[in-house]
């Protein structure tokens, strides 16, 4: 038995000695300068033209640079990127970029113009079915060509002028053109790896081949300020410094390991683990606790992104501006930030969230359950009588429960409404109901895509497909136009409250918040500044322990 | 007994076509379309990828194509992870679920086996009591009530890392550890069932009458009989085991089999789906099938039975 006994006894002693000296994960981690990222969901895709959710751009911006790139602590200004300059003629619809002469791919070979243009005709193939392409609708043609109405890819506005020069022709004045080329779909591809990848016995074009095992570990080439390392599915993905980026001296992290953990509450187990630097999320039950316990490591940063709810109106009564309206009018929005969203939202009274010094919201949508009642009298519902019943819909998920079962209350306790049911799916149930304008109500949110007020204000413009609503207002889309020609941004800033004046009127969407991006970021983290479309550029972030 | 091994070989083949067959007609009939986000994609990319992927033939053919893909082994490339073949993520998946599953059941077993039969032996004692009412508590806590309890206790005491597969030599331990007291406590109580039943046989009378040892008794002539219930339950349980749970793989963040499960059925990842389906329902069959052929072993009558 005395052997049993003492090794027992060794192993417990191990155990507390191992214990004891364990450098945590994130000390290890800082010390080797890898920056551990929680990261949501398991990427779809490692191919720009491929994918469109928030968390695999956030790993292309470690992979691929753009013609402009990311400010690292003021997303409204923009960084030199493959172009080092660029300028724009008088009316802002021609804009040519000026290479840099050491942009080069991760293998070495030269960034050039034409890479570009391969990349873009690559996005805009109808064959490609890029979920994303409508990004690039900025250039003259090109949604012509993405939707097969033109098949000579010539037309569409963007050539290079010689090997380092590239130009786009734009289909209207677009005086913010820099912001819209540093988001992902406007990044280039190297063309030899997708061509040669993209080899098939089919006869079909290796260009728009989707499935290719040009994304793995040791094929992709890529041109940012890192490289693919590994991919492991559901474990990690892996980026080193690209030797070959023309900014390297600047790139201070050895490796950065991105992971995806979609659960909020093991996301946050990691961070407290020690395992991660900086979490994609968090459970919104746990944000008092860390402002009371643990303040230092909790982030809330303002965020471009508007939490609302759609109105079909071919449904009655939501044809009806005076129900819209009433029901908006009832919604007492500080109570469910407060209360429910709990992580520091701000109640929103109007549509696009404000932008610091290029654009401030007309605040419309004040909370008056008084207002609101009478206008449903006027509608011919008193007392919300005879109210017909209707649906809100939402996908699956605690928070847009609760929050729609608030707003179901404030309904019946402000207007009397009875009639209102609440409609839960599953995610692609819900994305069929929604995108196929099969719903009553429902909530959706949409988060701006570059720094401009257009990137929420355009997805209401008759025929847009984001639009769902059936609402339209030629008006509407007649001062979008001419803010596009606006002589001077303040002149732009006017109609484009204007525009958004007439969308709170008339109510199509009910804005209920802005977004607040609510994070857990490690004190060894540098560089890492609140930015609004929270697209940090990785080149500038260094890691340091206490 | 190759008789009974023949039957079974054609049974199972006909239990994974029905199968496979029922799951790709329901995930047709599931609304939604795979390819479908957030930000509305215009009706005519959605056509082109539809048409890229095949999902655009009639539903007989792309049926047909399945099955021929099943097969041939091969399940394609999947919808949801580009740039990956079903055959590829399952090989990167399945070995993580089966390692997880074949700890716990390691742990099951060391805890379950030994617990039932002190149960058997000092039964109706105070000892029965207490360990029996600790197999109803494990019973009754399930994985994801023990898995985030045992997580956060090595966050407080910090002897193992909580979660996470960045270290597989020490992350197992607790995925294991958290399957093996679920599990345990049922095979706790069916090998005390199982000793029970044994104990009070006529040959056990018989060798304590010729004055063999306790110990001798109980490990020697009891437990082989008193494991059949426990070997008939371990057959599903195994392939529960290292078919990869969804639960677990979330709470420890482990890149599994259940994930891809879910996440193919919330992606309508039709083929990945059928893959998952088939992988599953293959370690279902030969793990029923190894713990008949060891009942037999261990129980002569039951094979005279099945043979029949």
């Amino acid at each position: 038995m005395m052997p049993r006994i003492k090794a027992g006894l060794l192993l417990v002693i191990t155990l507390a000695l191992v214990s004891c000296g364990r450098e945590s994960r994130v000390d290890w981690a800082t010390r080797n300068k890898i920056l551990m990222v929680g990261n949501g969901s398991e990427p779809k895709a490692l191919d720009p033209h491929l994918v469109s959710s928030v968390g695999d751009s956030n790993i292309l911006r470690a992979l691929f640079e753009g013609l402009v790139t990311y400010h690292p602590t003021d997303d409204s200004k923009n960084a030199p990127g493959v172009a080092e300059r660029w300028e724009s003629n008088d009316d802002y619809t021609v804009w040519t970029f000026y290479f840099r002469d050491d942009a080069k791919w991760s293998n070495g070979d030269p960034v050039t113009p034409e890479d570009f243009l391969y990349a873009y005709e690559r996005i805009l193939s109808p064959d490609m079915a890029s979920p994303y392409a409508s990004m690039l609708y900025f250039l003259k043609n090109a949604k012509a060509f993405n939707e097969e109405k033109l098949s000579d890819f010539s037309q569409v506005g963007v050539k290079a002028l010689d090997n380092r020069t590239l130009q786009c022709t734009l289909r209207q004045p677009t005086a913010f053109f820099p912001q819209v080329v540093k988001h992902g779909t406007w990044y280039p591809v190297h063309p030899p790896t997708i061509e040669k990848f993209g080899q098939n016995d089919a006869g079909l074009k290796p260009m728009t081949m989707q499935f290719t095992l040009w994304q793995r570990p040791g094929n992709h080439v890529s041109n940012g300020a890192f490289q693919l390392k590994s991919w492991q599915i559901n474990k990690s993905v892996v980026v080193e410094p690209n030797p070959y980026y023309w900014d390297a001296d600047i790139v201070k992290l050895k490796e950065i390991r991105f992971f995806p953990l979609p659960n909020e509450f093991t996301e946050e187990r990691a961070y407290r683990d020690g395992q991660v630097h900086y979490t994609y999320t968090m459970p919104p039950n746990m944000i008092d606790w860390y402002r009371k316990n643990d303040p230092k490591h909790l982030r809330l940063d303002p965020y471009a992104g508007v939490y609302y709810y759609k109105c079909n109106l071919n449904v009655p009564p939501l044809d009806n501006v005076k129900v819209r309206q009433a029901l908006a009018y009832a919604i007492d929005r500080k109570k469910i930030v407060e209360n429910v969203t709990l992580g520091g939202q701000a109640p929103t009274y109007a549509f696009v969230p404000p932008i610091e010094g290029l654009y401030a919201s007309p605040q419309l949508v004040k909370y008056d359950p008084d207002k609101a009642r009478q206008l449903l009298a006027e509608a011919g519902y008193p007392g919300g009588k005879g109210f017909p019943r209707i649906d809100l819909l939402f996908n699956t998920q605690d928070t847009h429960r609760a929050i729609a079962e608030t707003i179901q209350d404030m309904w019946k306790k402000e207007l009397g409404i009875t009639g209102i049911g609440l409609l839960n799916q599953e995610w692609k149930v819900y994305l069929s109901t929604l995108h196929d304008m099969r719903y009553e109500m429902a909530r959706h949110a949409w988060i701006g895509d570059y720094v401009d007020p257009t990137t929420f204000l355009d997805m209401l413009r008759t025929g847009d497909s984001n639009n769902e609503t059936g609402w339209s207002s030629p008006e509407y889309d007649q001062l979008l136009s001419d803010a596009a020609l606006a002589p001077t941004a303040e002149a732009r800033q006017k109609i484009l409250q204007e525009a958004e004046t007439i969308v709170m009127t008339e109510l199509p969407f009910i804005p209920i918040y802005w977004y607040t991006r609510t994070t857990l970021v490690h004190p060894h983290i540098q560089n890492w500044e609140p930015l609004l479309l929270d697209n940090h550029p990785y080149k500038h972030v260094d890691l340091l322990a206490d | 007994m190759a008789r009974f091994i023949i039957s079974r070989f054609l049974q199972a083949i006909l239990v994974l076509f029905s199968v496979l067959t029922i799951t790709f007609f329901l995930t047709r009939l599931a609304p939604g379309n795979p390819f479908q986000e957030d930000k509305a994609i215009p009706k005519h990319i959605l056509a082109k990828m539809d048409a890229y992927w095949g999902r655009d033939q009639p539903v007989m053919v792309q049926y047909g194509k399945q099955m021929w893909n099943f097969a041939t082994l091969n399940f394609g490339p999947s919808f949801g992870n580009k740039g990956f073949t079903v055959n590829e993520v399952i090989s990167m998946a399945f070995p993580v679920s089966f390692m997880i599953g074949l700890s716990g059941l390691l742990f099951a077993l060391a805890i379950g086996i030994p617990i039932g039969i002190l149960s058997a032996v000092k039964r109706n004692t105070g000892v029965d009591y207490s360990l029996m009412s600790f197999a109803l508590v494990g019973i009754c806590l399930p994985t994801f009530v023990i898995g985030p309890l045992l997580s956060i206790a090595m966050i407080k005491l910090g002897w193992l890392p909580a979660l996470g597969w960045e270290t597989p030599w020490v992350n197992w331990i607790l995925p294991g550890l958290t399957l093996g007291l679920f599990y345990g406590a049922y095979f706790a109580r069916l090998t005390r069932a199982g000793m029970l039943e044994t104990l009070s046989q006529d040959y056990i009378r018989t060798a304590r009458s010729k004055g063999v040892s306790e110990t001798r008794v109980v490990l020697g002539h009891a437990l082989k009989g008193g494991l059949v219930p426990v070997v008939g339950f371990v057959g599903p349980a195994v392939a529960a085991l290292i078919g990869g749970s969804f639960v677990m793989e979330s709470v420890f963040q482990l890149p599994g089999l259940g994930t891809h499960f879910i996440r193919a059925v919330t992606n309508r990842d039709t083929p990945l789906l059928l893959g998952c389906v088939a992988t599953f329902g293959v370690l279902i069959l030969i793990t029923n099938f190894l713990s008949d052929i060891l009942l037999a072993w261990l129980n002569p009558r039951h094979q005279s039975a099945s043979d029949a």
